[in-house]
């Protein structure tokens, strides 16, 4: 099967030459959550932005629903890609039903009955229906968080790739969001999640990576990646997964 | 069409009519119409055709122009404070539009002069883009803009000062605080092509400023990257307030006022808040003229003097409402 998303050997480095990537490849298929795990300054944002077309990549390819990225216009890529941002931003008072109307901007719909449906749906998939008159800026972080991604499902992407949405969230919160992801990826999405808790990543996520230093380090399951050896590596602490539980268990750290 | 915009036309149209019926000699405009109907010269015909009409004109287009701008340049640089003349875009416009004058250069062609303010104009605008990306807040850049208004003010009365000729200092209000008064059709037909290409191409950004507004970054994954609209926008402004500029000089705050009163009408879409500035700019402008007209005084305040005593206040309340 054709993946929805492939890269090959992309690296991503500044203009005074420091390596924020060194070559990396990968593949997303469609129905997958696929983890991008590692410390802080790994590359994983960095990666992302990279497949999203935002940071400039000086080499590698992508392949976005076996098309050549560069080929594909702007809008082409936008109504296959969606994109949630690690910090949401906003720079005008909008209410929340307008922010997530944004992703229906490459369609030209926003106000036609598809695209109002299509963001009716996915308010309610967030569990923000209620919000839809409020004032974004008004929101707490992780209710803007929610409308953000609201915003990227009413696009209804095929590949969503997400920057740590997680992060401003309570537990019951956090595990809503990753059960929201894995319904979408059985509806058929393909979905890359950057994550920082790797008990998440280990539960909700088919496959990992796990960068270091800007490298790929180890990709595979969750089980072969969260080893004792890998984590000790990578994030220098003596850990162990429970595979029952899906917990990553932190012994000692130093 | 909403009905607030749709109040908002005939606002502009009532305006329109309030322009054209002003002035210091009384005449009879259905007698001046009559006479054109009829093709008989009368002193009626000639005050209204080539007096006010140019002057209702652009003050219709020059207001739509700046406010469009102002709108634009807060969406480009997603700052409410931005506007083409508190970031010193329509005194980099005069600076050029001045050197070109005074100096001959305009006699080359028609549309030297008119090209000028915009170059001005545009070297501005891709200036403050530069700053925008080194400055972090939104005081930083307007005060960057304080700083160039200031330069390019300078440098216009420098260049007024050394111009050959001896009476082109005399013209410095003009060029400073702006007017539409005692303008002809000529400067309508000269402005007016930029103003078209200019407002068409800020109105073929609307969608990539309502992206924008979640950030650059987002604005290109919605399909809208920033780097495809940028030089649209450039031109687009440089066009609209060069040309306003080059006829009216710096008419100051209507690029401010416009899109601050109108933005909670359009729940702060910077699209819609495109279209809306454009009869918005041209109510306040055709206000503000009416009213200088019918002031008390011994002779005509400049409109940009009134503009600036409206929106000097408007601007210090929006700098203590972003403070809190």
């Amino acid at each position: 099967m054709t993946p929805l998303l492939s890269a090959q050997d992309l690296s991503v480095h500044t203009a005074d030459g420091q390596v924020l990537l060194k070559p990396v490849s990968l593949q997303v298929h469609s129905g997958e959550v696929v983890g991008i795990i590692g410390a802080n300054g790994a590359g994983k944002s960095t990666l992302l932005k990279a497949l999203a077309g935002i940071q400039p990549v000086p080499s590698g390819s992508i392949q976005l629903a076996g098309q050549e990225a560069p080929t594909l216009s702007s809008l082409q890529r936008a109504q296959i890609l969606g994109y949630l941002e690690q910090r949401p931003q906003l720079h005008w008072p909008m209410q929340v039903q307008q922010v997530v109307a944004l992703a229906r901007l490459s369609f030209g719909d926003r106000e036609l009955p598809d695209g109002i449906a299509a963001i009716a749906a996915a308010l309610a998939a967030t569990s923000m229906t209620a919000f839809s008159q409020r004032d974004f800026l008004q929101l707490s972080e992780g209710e803007k968080l929610l409308v953000n991604l609201a915003r990227v499902l009413a696009g209804a992407p095929r590949l969503l790739l997400a920057d740590e949405p997680t992060a401003a969230l309570d537990p019951a919160h956090q595990h809503r969001v990753m059960q929201l992801l894995r319904q979408r990826a059985a509806a058929g999405m393909a979905v890359l999640v950057v994550l920082h808790d790797l008990t998440l990543a280990a539960r909700y996520c088919d496959r990992l990576l796990l960068l270091h230093k800007g490298a790929l380090l180890a990709e595979g399951t969750p089980a072969a990646v969260l080893s004792s050896a890998n984590l000790q590596h990578a994030f220098h602490i003596d850990a162990v997964l429970d595979t029952a539980s899906h917990a990553v268990m932190i012994r000692t750290s130093h | 069409m909403k009905p607030a915009l749709l109040g908002l036309y005939v606002l502009v149209a009532g305006l329109w009519l309030l322009e054209l019926a002003s002035g210091a000699s009384g005449i009879n405009l259905a007698a001046a119409l009559a006479d054109w109907w009829h093709n008989s010269a009368s002193v009626a015909r000639i005050i209204l055709f080539e007096v006010r009409l140019p002057r209702a004109l652009l003050a219709l287009l020059v207001g739509a122009a700046l406010a469009s701008s102002g709108a634009a340049l807060q969406g480009l640089l997603r700052n409410p404070l931005a506007s083409p003349d508190m970031l010193g875009v329509s005194q980099s416009a005069a600076l050029l539009a001045v050197c070109v004058l005074y100096f001959g250069y305009s006699r080359l062609a028609w549309f030297v002069l008119p090209l000028a303010a915009l170059c001005g104009a545009a070297l501005a605008v891709l200036l403050l883009l530069q700053l925008t990306r080194r400055l972090a807040s939104a005081q930083a850049l307007i005060l960057a803009g304080i700083a160039l208004t200031a330069l390019t003010s300078a440098l216009t009365t420098f260049a007024l000062d050394y111009a050959p000729n001896p009476y082109a200092l005399q013209e410095v209000y003009f060029w400073m605080l702006g007017s539409v008064a005692n303008r002809s059709n000529a400067e309508v037909l000269l402005a007016l092509p930029f103003f078209g290409v200019g407002t068409a191409l800020l109105l073929s950004c609307r969608r990539c400023l309502d992206a924008l507004s979640l950030g650059e970054d987002t604005a290109a994954t919605l399909g809208y990257p920033l780097s495809q609209y940028r030089w649209r926008l450039i031109v687009g402004v440089a066009c609209n307030v060069g040309a306003a500029v080059a006829v009216s000089g710096s008419i100051g705050f209507v690029g401010l006022i416009v899109p601050h009163v109108l933005r909670p009408l359009v729940q702060s879409q910077p699209g819609r808040l495109l279209w809306w500035s454009l009869p918005g700019g041209s109510a306040l402008v055709l206000l503000a003229d009416v009213l200088v007209q019918h002031l008390p005084g011994t002779q005509e305040l400049q409109l940009g003097v009134l503009t600036a005593l409206l929106g000097a206040p408007f601007f210090l309340y929006l700098l203590l409402k972003q403070r809190s």
